[in-house]
């Protein structure tokens, strides 16, 4: 009987990281980093999911791992798909058949090159369009091109932050309203197909 | 138990195709006119079920109802799965469409099953009606799971640990099923006799 017990408890535990739909997965780069966040939900994640990043083109494998509790995964830009430019497929399995994927072009980490070990100070070129205040200052501060970047990278992903998450939630919306009638309007409709082709004539 | 996209090997998604189109070929057959809306009601339902979560201790479980569609449709529960599916992958993204045929015969299969086992029972009165009928229920998700698991038996996952999981995560599912279609097969039963009538 306890033993019963125990194993509908555990049943009911498991349940909650097993049962949905569909799974969801959203990557971007940060940095000299992809992150890939992934979710049944907007508040369940997939824990221990199999992530496999793939080059887009030649379905090579690249690199391979799970995420981690929060259902997130970290990693380098692999240098191979650096060097080629090529696409990358960030395939996610989630077991029970659940699987989704998302790629991450190219283009979006091919422009933060990554930082040149030792860099020098390059002078930041002025801006001729405006002479004045702070750009006048960092001209002649001299500043390193990996500090300038690591300020813009800070400033951008902090005014980007709100549009991640809008592009999460949009996409881990659930079906409205709109979709729900819709289906059912649906059903009805080929019924009435049905309906035509199997009806008696009237006499 | 929607199989998503890209999982499945070519093979068997050609298998379940083709058994899936068997079984809503003998389902369409065998409808005649005056069941239609019955069919449709229950392929509604079917369609909005996975939407209506129950709350099972910390988590919650939506319902599947292909139990419940089996014992009053039969094969026609073919059709009517393979519409909601069908809405369910177009409209809410879940599974897909090349896996349609497949997740289509996952579910209606064991609802047949079930029809054929366990509807003479359900005709009958009293305790025995209501133990068929939640039989019907938990052993159509059930028989659904292990389908779904036999899908997974060639892909990197294998059929074991799909299968613990899958029947782990459906045990709260199966209990509220079974009594779902306990009370909606009395409720028929008592409002809508000729609902049975016909097999």
């Amino acid at each position: 009987m306890r033993a019963l017990l125990v194993f509908f408890l555990t049943a009911i535990m498991v349940h909650s990281l097993a049962l949905a739909h569909r799974v969801n997965i959203f990557a971007y780069v940060d940095g000299e980093e992809i992150v890939a966040e992934c979710s049944y939900s907007k508040s369940k994640r997939v824990i221990r999911g199999t992530i496999q990043v793939l080059e887009a083109d030649s379905g090579v494998m690249l690199l391979h791992g799970e995420t981690d509790e929060q259902g997130m995964f970290r990693f380098r830009v692999p240098e191979q798909a650096r060097q080629r430019g090529s696409d990358l497929r960030i395939l996610l399995q989630a077991g029970e058949g659940h699987q989704n994927e998302w790629t991450v072009e190219a283009a979006e980490f091919m422009a933060s090159p990554p930082t040149p070990v030792g860099s020098q100070a390059l002078p930041v070129a002025p801006n001729p369009a405006s002479q004045q205040g702070d750009v006048a200052t960092l001209s002649t501060a001299g500043l390193t091109r990996a500090e300038v970047e690591e300020v813009v990278n800070a400033a951008l992903d902090a005014k980007l932050a709100p549009i991640k998450r809008a592009v999460l939630e949009r996409q881990e919306k659930g079906p409205g309203l709109q979709e729900i009638l819709g289906g059912i309007g649906w059903i009805f409709g080929l019924v009435g197909v049905a309906a035509y082709f199997k009806g008696r004539p009237r006499v | 138990m929607h199989i998503s996209e890209g999982v499945l090997s070519p093979a068997i998604l050609g298998l379940g195709a083709a058994l899936t189109a068997v079984g809503t070929a003998i389902g369409l057959r065998r409808l005649d006119y005056d069941r239609l809306m019955t069919v449709a009601i229950l392929a509604a339902a079917f369609f909005v079920g996975s939407l209506i979560h129950v709350p099972i201790g910390p988590s919650n479980a939506h319902l599947i109802l292909n139990g419940l569609l089996g014992a009053i449709l039969g094969w026609a529960a073919f059709p009517a799965i393979l519409v909601g599916l069908m809405l369910q992958a177009v409209l809410f993204q879940y599974g897909g469409i090349t896996v349609l045929g497949v997740n289509t015969f996952n579910m209606a299969f064991p609802a047949v099953l079930g029809f054929y086992l366990l509807r003479p029972a359900m005709v009958g009165s009293g305790r025995a009606r209501s133990v068929a009928a939640f039989c019907c229920g938990a052993l159509s998700v059930a028989g659904a799971g292990l389908l779904t698991a036999l899908s997974l038996a060639f892909t990197a996952e294998g059929f074991l640990r799909a299968a613990q999981l899958l029947f782990l995560a459906h045990v709260p599912v199966m209990v509220v099923e079974g009594v779902v279609t306990v009370l909606a097969v009395s409720f028929l039963i008592r409002v809508r006799p000729e609902v049975f009538s016909i097999s």
